[in-house]
């Protein structure tokens, strides 16, 4: 009886949910065939809640408080409105949900790591989050994660030339010479089929290959 | 006494239903799969512990609303009322007992619910036990259910059960998570209109006080305490307020 509205919001959401997931599928706007079980589940709203997931990566950074702002002493001073009971309201919003600025630090950085599987789950094509999964993995001291987890990325898209880029670093960032120099050679040849648009990252491909050989010269 | 032992019947009557083991059931599937699967970093607990935490919180609420908006009307559909109200009892005192009853019989819910996440803190450790913060939002919780549950059956007073549910779900959604961004759109208006909106924004009820899972997830530490006692007096004002409405419009309606 009291079950209904709830029943029918539910249904409607699952429909609207697997309708969103066949027409992705059958516009081709998402490759849905190595997709994990929740990109499937979500259908075309995955690339959205991958994003998302993102998102709640960088708020856990910033201990669930979000961005600094740059004018926000300005906002408070605006937000100041002489209405009745607005400060205490206002307070009260502040005290319950803390607004200041804070960075988590040391091993509390392996925190925001679930954020990126669910990220990369939710869209296995998303190579932002697959590079920063890594870069984060690796910071925190878990380089076996961190290669593993870059490795998927590669076999997810092996087209793009920035997981060979970033596997290329974690190599050279570990003195796996060999490896690094053969997937920044990749790289650089996948960046010249592909796209011009970004220098820096090619640059940056050009001289860790060139240290690696330097390296592998040396030894 | 009257309205303790129809208090009473409500949560016996609650828990001789199955929804409330089925979530249960749900939740510490959820937890066990999150134990399990260890996503990400070994270390890494705030993951879990806001996903176990924001999932019973949304499930107690799911349970309270339909559960406080079937106690009057199913009263009267098998005509107990009747029977009820033909003993000495005032009928605010029917009222305030079915009210209680949900409060109670959602309380007990949540409470099985939240014993999941403990579980899971103990299995993690068990530091974050000792935090206060935990125990402050299960309190504040507590009292979010009994405002929740006392809107409900002020709004099943006034209209059908899926109605009360519908209002008081919109209520909740629009409250809790829209809370700041309603300021903020009030913030932008001028004159009249600002004063107006601002009005209505203050009738409201304010659930979004009552959410305080990022303070204990990000360890922020506790409220203070005047914050928290400030909210607890605002919740339960409201749910007593709420609850009178609800029995001058269920005298006027029935009887």
């Amino acid at each position: 009886m009291g079950y209904r509205p709830l029943a029918v919001v539910v249904v409607c959401s699952l429909i609207a949910v697997l309708l969103a997931g066949l027409i992705v599928a059958r516009t081709g706007a998402s490759d849905q065939r190595d997709s994990d079980v929740l990109a499937r589940l979500f259908g075309g709203t995955a690339e959205i809640a991958s994003q998302s997931a993102m998102d709640q990566a960088d708020l856990y950074l910033h201990a669930g408080t979000g961005h600094a702002c740059g004018d926000c002493r300005h906002a408070e001073e605006e937000r100041a409105i002489p209405l009745p009971l607005h400060a205490a309201v206002d307070r009260l919003h502040g005290e319950t949900a803390p607004r200041e600025h804070k960075h988590i630090q040391g091993a509390e950085e392996k925190e925001i790591l679930p954020w990126f599987i669910v990220a990369v789950r939710l869209n296995p094509h998303n190579v932002e989050a697959w590079l920063d999964g890594t870069y984060w993995s690796y910071r925190t001291g878990e380089t076996q994660e961190a290669e593993r987890f870059i490795t998927e990325a590669i076999r997810h898209n092996p087209e793009d030339h920035r997981p060979y880029l970033e596997r290329g670093i974690l190599y050279h960032r570990l003195k796996r010479w060999e490896e690094a120099a053969r997937d920044l050679e990749t790289s650089i040849k996948l960046y010249k089929t592909l796209n011009d648009e970004s220098p820096f990252e090619l640059k940056a491909a050009r001289i860790y290959l060139r240290d690696s050989r330097e390296h592998l010269s040396n030894q | 006494m009257g309205c303790l032992a129809i208090a009473h019947l409500s949560v016996i009557e609650t828990l001789r239903r199955k929804e409330f083991y089925v979530v249960l059931v749900l939740i510490v599937l959820l937890a066990a799969w999150l134990q399990i699967a260890n996503i990400g970093a070994s270390q890494a607990g705030r993951f879990s512990r806001e996903i176990v935490m924001q999932i019973a919180w949304l499930a107690s609420f799911a349970l309270a609303a339909p559960l406080a908006a079937r106690q009057i009307p199913s009263d009267v559909e098998q005509r107990t009322v009747y029977v009820l109200l033909a003993r000495p009892i005032p009928r605010w005192q029917y009222v305030a007992g079915r009210g209680l009853g949900s409060v109670f019989a959602a309380v007990v819910c949540f409470t099985g619910l939240f014993l999941v996440l403990v579980g899971m803190l103990a299995l993690k450790g068990g530091a974050a036990l000792f935090d206060p913060t935990l125990w402050q939002a299960f309190v504040l919780q507590v009292t979010a259910l009994t405002l929740l549950c006392s809107i409900t059956v002020f709004f099943s007073c006034a209209c059908s059960p899926a109605g009360a549910v519908t209002f008081a779900i919109l209520l909740l959604g629009v409250t809790r998570y829209g809370g700041q961004s309603l300021v903020e759109m009030i913030e932008r208006l001028t004159g009249f209109q600002q004063y107006l909106a601002w009005i209505a924004y203050l009738a409201l009820p304010h659930f979004e006080f009552f959410d305080i899972s990022r303070r204990f997830v990000h360890d922020w530490g506790p409220l203070p305490i005047t914050t928290l006692a400030q909210i607890i007096v605002y919740g339960l004002a409201y749910a007593v307020a709420a609850g009178a409405a609800g029995t001058v419009i269920f005298r006027r309606k029935w009887l």
